[in-house]
């Protein structure tokens, strides 16, 4: 496994639980360029199969790019030799399954509830959950089931800086005593994230035999939240812990220069590229609708991303549909055909979860899903970022539900629909499905990574300008002026509805509120946009968006909407 | 590569006179208790391991009525000490009255005590791996299990309840869209797999479990039955998809072939998963692997159409542009041209396909 320098050709994969995605990287006049993609299927029995997913991609890579990238054997070709095979590999996956996770916190609100929130990251599943609180027989059998529940990491919390060290020690006194006939390569990571006092007495009590990781406080001081080195951590450990347990890992490991990543530490980097570029500025909001699962975060003035997970749109439907019901899903569509018929489409899209809607109707019906979809996650960021999520000023967007939806308008119109943005919001795509890859390329081939992301990687869908608060129907809530390429498009745009301006290059808008001065203010929004496949949308349904409760009338302004965006 | 995804199983959804391996392997390091060359019986052990562990805390300071840190000085057992039911673990003295003693309660080994509680470990269960298919052992996985290698026909499930059941195949239904009669699910059904279109009756699968049928393999299913059919004593395996959705003609022709052959039939609750799917062995000369990688959709190729705007329909492909087509969604996709049983011809993504056979069943039909 050497490569050769500077690489000319690079292979990014991601490797999803129902796609792999892979993309072709070449030098084209002194620049990385995207060259080529693939989507295919992913290879798996019970669990996903890293290499055969890999190379069954590459293998329709190299009929779509016309050029050798497989040996013989069906393994890549790496380094490359002349023009057959590529420079260097980078693979991220989101299949590891999740990594399972015990919470030990001293009170269920203050402790074990942030805890919740902080582990709510992709991958990680809470199979038990402990507060210290409880009288001693329940907490030691609450502990003894602890270990019967096979944890990959028991994580440990609670308690200001300063708090009381003594519950923390006797826990880790009793889970000595309970793993101490479990050989140590068995025994579950210990994460301490808790009062910085009790670091010291809970390793003592733990003794030698446990891998004992300590990370900052979540809660160092009252009213404060830290959760991003926890997050951080538990990642390191879900691509230690999961990920080599997958079929083909190995040989993968045999042929990349680069570990096997989680997609979203590599989607992660992306994002707090994007957060510090000018050219979008300011605070990113990631969604990341997949087919399993669902991931949402937030990159913006802090240093981390912060990260919240939820169930997916395929794979994941059968979750989705028993967290938050079929109703819930069935509000979002625009007649009662599509409600009659919603439940027996998601249902068997959950069967067969690499079919592509063929129809209009199908399409519509998997957005609804992804509304609902990003709901949950969406909650769980917001307090933990304390409403970040809707004052973002970039929400870029990935996964199959939402690039693959056939329109983007309508993906557009979800993804707003879920989000609820205020003020100017710029919304981009993954298209290419290569963010993840990309972002751990950017950490060995920086050049490479940005020369992509900025010319091929990012597809810009349009701006939606949102109308703060509510007003009269029908009364207009703003009045716009977007000045293009010469041209001057002058419009009014009443409460209760939404416009759509196609934008095909860049143009100057300028927005009043209308007769409702607290709306966005008084002084009139300036903004330069940048052209999209949809363009300018603006939103004057106000703020929080409220779906009539009457079923006609809902229908009603739902088929309005959807119209309005084509 | 395409080795692992035939011995997981990660077939095509039907195949014919083909050579079957599967893997059975423990889900935990055990005993393999079969060798290279042995003829296995469905039910004959493979492999065993021992089953999850149980952990159980006796709270001797409340028991014995001390402090924590006086609890030690009671306690008979040491930790690694084997114990019994009735083992005394811990006792104490009372001046005039009776001693307080605790005994285990089930066997197993002492882990510890700490803070005032002995944690003790029972002794697992062992579970068994049964070799499932009737087939000659080809290869033994160290200390996991072994590859069992068969030949026959493989029909393969979307959807499955139960473990693994083997019996005598029944067609229940006069076509492929008929449902499961509950009237017709008697005694004379018992140790048979029931082959139905679909399954609609909650009444026909309680009548199933009371005259014990080995399992019900089904085009459709009422989705509503789902939690109903993982609570039956069988497995329940539905080819098509969730609602009422005939069986894929080839495929229910091929299960009526086999009326009254002996069948295996698996859902998703097993030790070695593969998938839902149904086998029914039988000796081939010159097999082909059970369509072990995904047959590549060809010209002349009889497919299922598994998008849901067509789910169940079974076609022919006529044509593979070279080239992405625009669906009606908008999206570009590669794809192919399909005539569908009713001669019209309709374009397909090929994620929407799964190949049933490499060549249509009349060859000359795109000549008429």
């Amino acid at each position: 496994m050497t490569e050769s320098y500077p690489p000319r050709t690079i292979l990014l994969a991601d490797i999803g639980t129902t796609w792999t995605h892979v993309g072709l990287v070449e030098r084209v006049a002194g620049a990385f360029r995207l060259a080529a993609r693939v989507d295919s299927a992913t290879q798996s029995a019970d669990r996903v199969d890293l290499a055969s997913s890999l190379t069954a991609a590459l293998e329709r890579m190299q009929e779509i790019a016309r050029r050798p990238l497989l040996s013989d054997d069906g393994s890549p070709v790496l380094p490359r030799e002349r023009e057959r095979g590529s420079d260097l590999l980078v693979v991220t996956t989101s299949a590891g399954g999740p990594l399972r996770c015990g919470i030990i916190g001293l009170t269920p609100e203050l402790s074990l509830e942030p805890g919740r929130q902080a582990c709510a990251l992709s991958g990680t599943q809470i199979v038990s959950e402990i507060g210290l609180a409880e009288e001693r027989p329940r907490r030691h059998r609450a502990l003894a089931g602890l270990r019967a529940a096979l944890p990959d990491v028991v994580v440990m919390l609670g308690g200001v800086d300063g708090g009381p060290s003594r519950p923390f020690s006797a826990a880790a006194s009793v889970l000595s005593t309970l793993y101490a006939d479990v050989p140590a390569d068995q025994r579950p990571v210990v994460v301490f994230a808790g009062n910085l006092e009790a670091r010291r007495p809970v390793a003592e009590a733990l003794g030698r035999g446990f891998d004992y990781r300590v990370v900052e406080n979540i809660h160092p001081r009252l009213g404060e939240t830290s959760p991003q080195e926890l997050q951080r951590e538990l990642e390191r450990i879900h691509v230690e812990r999961r990920l080599p347990q997958l079929p083909g890992y190995a040989e993968i490991s045999g042929w990349s220069a680069l570990p096997i990543t989680a997609t979203g530490t590599g989607t992660a980097v992306i994002l707090e590229f994007l957060s510090r570029q000018g050219r979008y500025g300011g605070s990113v909001l990631g969604v990341d609708v997949g087919a399993a699962s669902t991931l949402v975060a937030v990159a913006g003035e802090g240093p981390y991303v912060i990260q919240a997970a939820g169930s997916g749109t395929s794979r994941g439907l059968e979750q989705l549909l028993e967290d938050q019901g079929m109703a819930s899903i069935q509000r979002w569509l625009p007649s009662p055909h599509l409600e009659a018929t919603a439940a027996a489409i998601l249902r068997n899209r959950a069967l067969r979860p690499q079919t592509l809607p063929e129809d209009a109707r199908e399409s519509t019906i998997i957005l609804a899903a992804a509304r609902e979809a990003l709901r949950r996650p969406l909650q769980t960021l917001d307090t933990l970022t304390n409403g970040a999520t809707s004052e973002a000023h970039l929400i870029a967007a990935r996964g199959g539900s939402i690039t693959r939806s056939g329109r983007d308008s309508q993906a557009m119109l979800a993804l707003i629909d879920a989000i609820q943005p205020s003020g100017l919001t710029r919304v981009v795509s993954d298209w290419a499905s290569v963010w993840a890859p990309l972002g751990i390329l950017a950490r060995r081939e920086p050049l490479a990574a940005l020369q992509v992301l900025q010319r091929d990687a990012v597809r810009e869908l349009g701006t939606v300008l949102s109308i703060e608060g509510h007003g009269p129907s029908g009364q207009p809530a703003v009045r716009l002026r977007l000045e293009c390429t010469g041209e001057i498009i002058e419009a009014n745009v009443p409460w209760g509805s939404l416009a759509r301006i196609p934008v095909e290059a860049q143009a100057e808008l300028r927005a009043w509120p209308g007769n409702e001065p607290a709306a966005i203010g008084a002084a009139p929004i300036r903004a330069a946009l940048a052209p999209g496949t949809v363009g300018l949308v603006v939103d004057a349904r106000g703020r929080p968006l409220q779906l009539p409760e009457s079923d006609a009338a809902r229908q009603g302004e739902l088929e309005k909407w959807l119209s309005a965006l084509g | 590569m395409a080795e692992r995804s035939r011995l997981t199983g990660a077939t095509g959804s039907l195949a014919k006179s083909a050579r079957i391996l599967r893997v059975r392997k423990l889900p935990c390091r055990g005993q393999v208790l079969v060798k290279v060359g042995d003829h296995l019986e469905p039910a004959d052990v493979v492999a065993r391991c021992s089953q999850q562990e149980q952990v159980v805390v006796l709270d001797l300071a409340r028991a014995l009525d001390v402090g924590l840190e006086d609890v030690e000085e009671h306690v008979l057992v040491r930790p690694g000490e084997p114990v019994e039911p009735g083992t005394l673990v811990a006792s104490r003295p009372r001046r005039w009255r009776r001693s307080f003693c605790i005994h285990a309660g089930l066997r197993g080994n002492v882990i510890g005590l700490r803070e005032g509680s002995l944690f003790l470990r029972g002794s697992p269960d062992w579970v068994q791996l049964r070799a499932y298919l009737p087939g000659e052992v080809s290869e033994i996985i160290p200390e996991r299990g072994a590859i069992m290698q068969a030949s026959g026909t493989v029909v393969r499930g979307v959807w499955g309840s139960g473990t693994e059941e083997n019996g005598i195949l029944s067609v229940m239904a006069d076509s492929a869209g008929d449902p499961l009669p509950w009237r017709r699910v008697t005694r004379d059904q018992y140790g048979m797999i029931l082959v139905a279109g679909t399954l609609q009756s909650a009444l026909a699968l309680e009548r199933a479990a009371l005259h014990h049928v080995a399992g019900i393999i089904t085009g459709s299913l009422h989705p509503e039955l789902r939690p109903i059919c993982r609570s039956m004593p069988f497995p329940v395996v539905v080819t098509e998809g969730m609602g009422r959705i005939a069986m894929a003609s080839p495929v229910f022709s091929a299960l009526q072939e086999h009326e009254g052959d002996r069948a295996v039939l698996a859902g998703d609750a097993r030790l070695a998963p593969s998938g839902p799917e149904l086998i029914i062995p039988y000796r081939v000369e010159q097999a082909d692997y059970a369509l072990s990688i995904r047959q590549p959709p060809a010209v002349g190729a009889l497919v299922r159409l598994t998008g849901y705007a067509r789910l169940g329909q079974v076609g022919e492909i006529v044509s593979l542009p070279s080239e992405p087509q625009i669906t009606a969604v908008g999206e570009s996709v590669m794809g192919a041209w399909v005539r569908l049983a009713d001669r019209r011809l309709v374009f397909v993504p090929l994620q929407n396909l799964e190949v049933l056979a490499a060549t249509a069943p009349d060859p000359l039909a795109l000549l008429r």
